[in-house]
């Protein structure tokens, strides 16, 4: 076990770098996660209740309050400054779906029918701004249609309300787990993590024991080629596998009630096998590529490119079915419909479970792959080396 | 010697090729990802039609003016929905299939049923509200006031009014941020050019800059004719990428491309005042520099929105002195404002500030940048 001996004492010159990165992903990974938390509105789930904004220029009176405490009903009412540049901002970023500026006199002009305007921002077209529309239409056709027939402001409002509490039921068929699905999305994030670490740590480690004279010195003991190749191997193994135990800390330190049960169970077990088939995708890239630096790019495109098309970072339901396809082709995409299909599960039986378990067997099968296209590539290198030690 | 200096800079770059393939190209291949990525998600926020099933009940039979309603939202160019006539048992199974986003079971009072919650559900929900809403209203007004005709106040409820005068914002792709954002981080990550090229020029970094450093020529010389090299570097494939996104992928950066290429020159001025401020102020092995020039790259990026968009929003909004310290959230918010604002001076205020960045940089490093003594190497 030299080779494995080795490794860590090269693994501890390259500490300061690796415990950089560790730290660096765990945060980003962190933040994601509460920042998902929080991040009320978020712009890919359709939202039922709509969040806007309200600038009230008109002051007080029984019309302007009355339209306001029933937005306040419906939807999400934010308090904004006024300031174009902050609500346009809000609106780009789809924090605010849809905002309504309420212009001075405008009760006033109403009631006497003058067919005063309300300035609003939303993004054209969009879903998000079709329901607060609708709602502020509503509300303002009544009453005008009362005040056009001569009813007085506290008549108008007063059985404006009343009609608009009108209301039908909406009877779901199924209950959804909200709460297990965000896990799954914060489980989605490790596919960036994992793959960003491991890619750039084993790399670094790999390209040492590349070193012309370092190889030769290897090549030249009696220790057989394969068996160099399984203790590097091994070394890198033992550095996942830490790596891996830092995030599952951290999962557990963050959403301590919902990890300890089988669903939970289920979450730690697909990130171990995707841990694995991600260590074996970055032992071949630390293999092929020579450059660090160009180790350090490939990582990036990897883990982020992966993330994107296979639904870490945006869900796979919004993807097209192009994408979808091309997706199939890396271990990420399995890794995060088995997160889903977690999420989806309330008990556990060999009908819910079996397809999580093909899923497992995918992505362990991507990280073989990997592991032989290694031995194959560094097996061709080393004849094409020989030939040219013998010529 | 500037040139001789530059030249060989140069030279030293150019021939890493695998290094230099990487960096101009992995931001090339990411935005073909997230191309990939975003080409179905601004398409799903349009509105789009949906489909529904009528329960065919009694009461829905009796009613005509329901029928007529449903009629009325489901034709034209800007119809709402698609609706058929089914049984409950067949309605049920689409709804599970998701085939339809609801059906409308009219027992004494009209019910919607749904698989889950979403926003075709709310504005099916406003309509069939709407329905109830407007024939309270109806009762009301005649029982007060029985002297009006029904027929003339539908007339005047019916008839077409504008209450808003909207804004309307052209430029409203959000998944543009992310192209930005990947500007911001191609430009930052390419300062690991200077730090190689100004790494060469010292003494401690091994033989050639200890031969470097006992050459007669003025080690500012060395160092600007170095940085020259590598901005050239840096700037073209910038370039690179913004071509590619702009002519290839037909991203839209808005129609002020003099403003573009001002604050891609001077992302790339902060990128080569990184490089030197690393080069210089981290003791260490480079595989340690490159390692903190990539950790601050993605922090900065991830704080841009480049994983998650929100997070520029959260930034910007919550921790303000955050967001103008983050090159990578000034390039990116730099070219949001040419996309969505049509006046620049939001722009210069982030140019503004990533120079004043690249000048903090330039003076921090600038002491250890000066020629040392050193007793033994």
């Amino acid at each position: 076990m030299t080779v494995f001996k080795n490794y860590f004492k090269i693994a501890k010159r390259y500490m300061f770098t690796i415990v950089l990165y560790i730290v660096i992903f765990l945060g980003i990974s962190a933040i994601m996660s509460i920042a998902s938390n929080s991040s009320e509105s978020n712009m890919y789930s359709s939202l039922a209740k709509p969040t806007i904004g309200i600038i009230n220029n008109d002051g007080k009176s029984i019309f302007t309050d009355t339209f306001i405490e029933y937005l306040n009903e419906k939807t999400n009412v934010k308090d904004i400054d006024y300031d174009i540049s902050d609500i346009k901002d809000a609106i780009f970023y789809r924090k605010l779906d849809y905002v309504v500026v309420i212009p001075k006199g405008y009760a006033f002009s109403f009631i006497n029918l003058n067919n005063p305007q309300l300035e609003t921002y939303e993004i054209k077209g969009s879903y998000a701004s079709v329901y607060p529309k609708l709602l502020i239409e509503q509300f303002l056709k009544f009453s005008k249609l009362y005040a056009e027939s001569g009813f007085g402001v506290n008549d108008i409002v007063n059985n404006t309300i009343e009609d608009l509490k009108q209301e039908v039921e909406i009877k779901p068929i199924e209950k959804e787990t909200e709460e297990l699905n965000l896990l799954a999305v914060k489980f989605n994030y490790l596919n960036y993590s994992f793959l960003a670490i491991l890619i750039l740590i084993i790399s670094l480690i790999t390209n040492k024991f590349k070193k012309e004279n370092l190889k030769r010195r290897n090549l030249a003991s009696s220790k057989p080629f394969s068996r160099i190749n399984f203790e590097l191997f091994l070394g890198h193994l033992v550095l996942t596998i830490i790596v891996w135990i830092i995030f599952m800390l951290l999962m557990i330190i963050m959403h301590k009630s919902q990890m300890f049960n089988s669903q939970g169970l289920l979450y730690i077990m697909n990130s171990f096998v995707f841990a694995i088939t991600a260590l074996a995708l970055s032992f071949f890239i630390g293999n092929i590529v020579k450059d660090e630096e160009a180790a350090g790019s490939l990582a990036n495109v990897v883990s982020l490119g992966t993330s994107f098309i296979c639904g870490a970072f945006v869900p796979q339901i919004l993807l097209g079915d192009f994408v979808l396809t091309i997706a199939k082709l890396f271990p990420s995409y399995y890794f995060i419909l088995n997160n889903e299909l977690i999420g989806k599960t309330n008990s556990i039986s060999w009908v819910t479970f079996s397809p999580i378990l093909f899923n497992l067997i995918i992505v362990f099968v991507f990280g073989v792959c990997y592991y032989l296209l290694t031995i194959l590539f560094n097996k061709i290198n080393l004849l094409k080396k020989k030939g040219e030690i013998y010529d | 010697m500037f040139w001789h200096v530059f030249v060989n800079q140069f030279k030293m770059i150019i021939r890493r090729k695998e290094m230099l393939f990487w960096v101009i190209f992995f931001p090339v291949i990411l935005a073909t990802f997230f191309n990939l990525a975003f080409s179905n998600l601004t398409t799903q926020e349009q509105f789009k039609s949906f489909n529904i099933a009528v329960i065919e009940t009694e009461n829905y039979q009796q009613d005509n003016n329901f029928q007529g309603l449903l009629n009325q939202l489901s034709t034209g160019k800007n119809k709402i929905f698609n609706y058929e006539i089914s049984t409950e048992v067949v309605a049920l199974e689409k709804l599970n299939n998701n085939e339809i986003t609801a059906y409308l079971n009219y027992q004494d009072k009209i019910e919607i049923v749904v698989n889950d919650n979403n926003s075709n559900v709310s504005i099916l929900k406003g309509i069939i509200d709407n329905y109830y809403q407007t024939s309270s209203m109806f009762t009301t007004i005649i029982s007060y006031r029985p002297f009006l005709e029904s027929e003339e106040l539908m007339t005047k409820f019916n008839s077409p009014s504008t209450f808003f005068q909207g804004e309307e914002s052209k430029n409203t792709d959000y998944t543009v941020i992310y192209f930005y954002t990947l500007i911001g981080m191609a430009c930052l990550y390419s300062a690991s050019f200077s730090m190689f090229a100004i790494n060469r020029l010292e003494a401690n970094s091994g033989a050639k800059g200890a031969r470097t450093s006992v050459s007669s020529a003025p080690k500012y010389k060395m160092i600007l004719s170095s940085l020259l090299a590598t901005f050239i570097i840096q700037f073209i494939s910038l370039l690179v990428l913004l071509a590619y996104l702009i002519f290839i992928l037909k991203i839209n950066f808005g129609n002020n491309l003099n403003l573009i290429l001002l604050v891609c020159f001077v992302g790339t001025i902060v990128s080569s005042m990184l490089g030197i401020f690393v080069s210089t102020l981290f003791k260490g092995n480079v595989e340690k520099k490159t390692g903190i020039i990539i950790g601050y790259t993605m922090v900065c990026s991830f704080l841009a929105g480049m994983m998650f968009i929100d997070m520029k929003y959260i930034v910007a909004d919550k921790f303000p002195i955050l967001a103008n310290i983050n090159p990578v959230n000034l390039i990116t918010d730099s070219l949001y404002a040419i996309y969505y604002y049509s006046e620049p001076s939001r722009v210069f205020i982030n140019v503004f500030f990533l120079l004043m960045f690249a000048f903090v940089l330039f003076l921090l490093s600038i002491n250890s940048l000066r020629r040392k003594r050193y007793d033994s190497i």
